[in-house]
């Protein structure tokens, strides 16, 4: 599969950087959106 | 004067935040969704959801040799019979590192993860430099977390897909004879389920 979306084998992007103790989330909006998205899904909504 | 001050301060939303706020209050207005309901999920989140069901899966697969034939013939039915519930259409397999095999887990193509077993995937996860790397250069993607594996180690490497996630069962660590599966389980990391790391030492946890 080629497209944009597919990145295996491109070069380029430089190091992998690990964040130690990396947060569930970064902001508190991130839980709000994963949170409504789950919510939405789980009424059927889309 | 010291109101005006006040409401230019409280204003100071990013358009992002401003965004999620209007996305909600909108959603609550219409009845799709319940703030407390958002909460108790972002709590699940943070606190049950999480590398830590993982590693009792895997603590458990070193002491229990029935139950590791079992993850290994079937992750998605042996986590099942544990109480954890696949997310719909997910197939979990597990893939058993030994001495001469390593493996690793990505996602070229986004961010497919096994979530019930890892929580949501870290931000390296979902990054270009690993997703393009991974497959092509796994002993320099190693390198970027501070794992260097014996030169005779092969490495195989997963990718994966809506469908199908993968967990990483890693080496259970020398000097661990006789640990229960609670002590055993604070010796596996995130990482080392991902493959792009080890266990913890014995040494590293005492």
């Amino acid at each position: 599969m080629d497209g944009v979306h597919d990145m295996g084998g491109m070069d380029g992007f430089g190091k992998v950087e690990p964040e130690p103790n990396e947060p569930v989330f970064h902001a508190p909006w991130e839980g709000r959106v994963l949170a409504m998205q789950s919510a939405m899904r789980y009424a059927g909504a889309w | 004067m010291a109101h005006d001050h006040d409401h230019e301060h409280g204003s100071q939303l990013s358009e992002t935040q401003l965004r999620v706020r209007a996305l909600e209050t909108v959603l609550t207005e219409k009845g799709y969704i319940d703030p407390t309901a958002l909460d108790a999920i972002i709590e699940a989140y943070e606190t049950k959801i999480g590398p830590h069901n993982g590693a009792r899966v895997v603590a458990k697969a070193w002491s229990d040799p029935a139950f590791k034939r079992a993850l290994l013939a079937d992750a998605s039915k042996a986590v099942s019979a544990l109480g954890h519930e696949s997310r719909v259409g997910d197939h979990l397999v597990a893939v058993e590192n030994t001495p001469d095999l390593h493996n690793m887990v990505v996602c070229t193509l986004c961010s497919c993860y096994p979530w019930e077993m890892l929580g949501l995937p870290p931000v390296w996860y979902k990054s270009a430099p690993y997703r393009s790397r991974a497959v092509k250069d796994p002993r320099g993607v190693l390198a970027d977390f501070g794992v260097k594996l014996p030169e005779d180690t092969r490495i195989r490497v997963w990718d994966s897909t809506a469908e199908t996630r993968f967990i990483v069962l890693p080496m259970r660590p020398a000097g661990t004879g006789g640990w229960s599966e609670e002590r055993l389980a604070t010796l596996v990391t995130r990482d080392s389920m991902i493959g792009t790391g080890l266990p913890n030492k014995p040494e590293e946890v005492a």
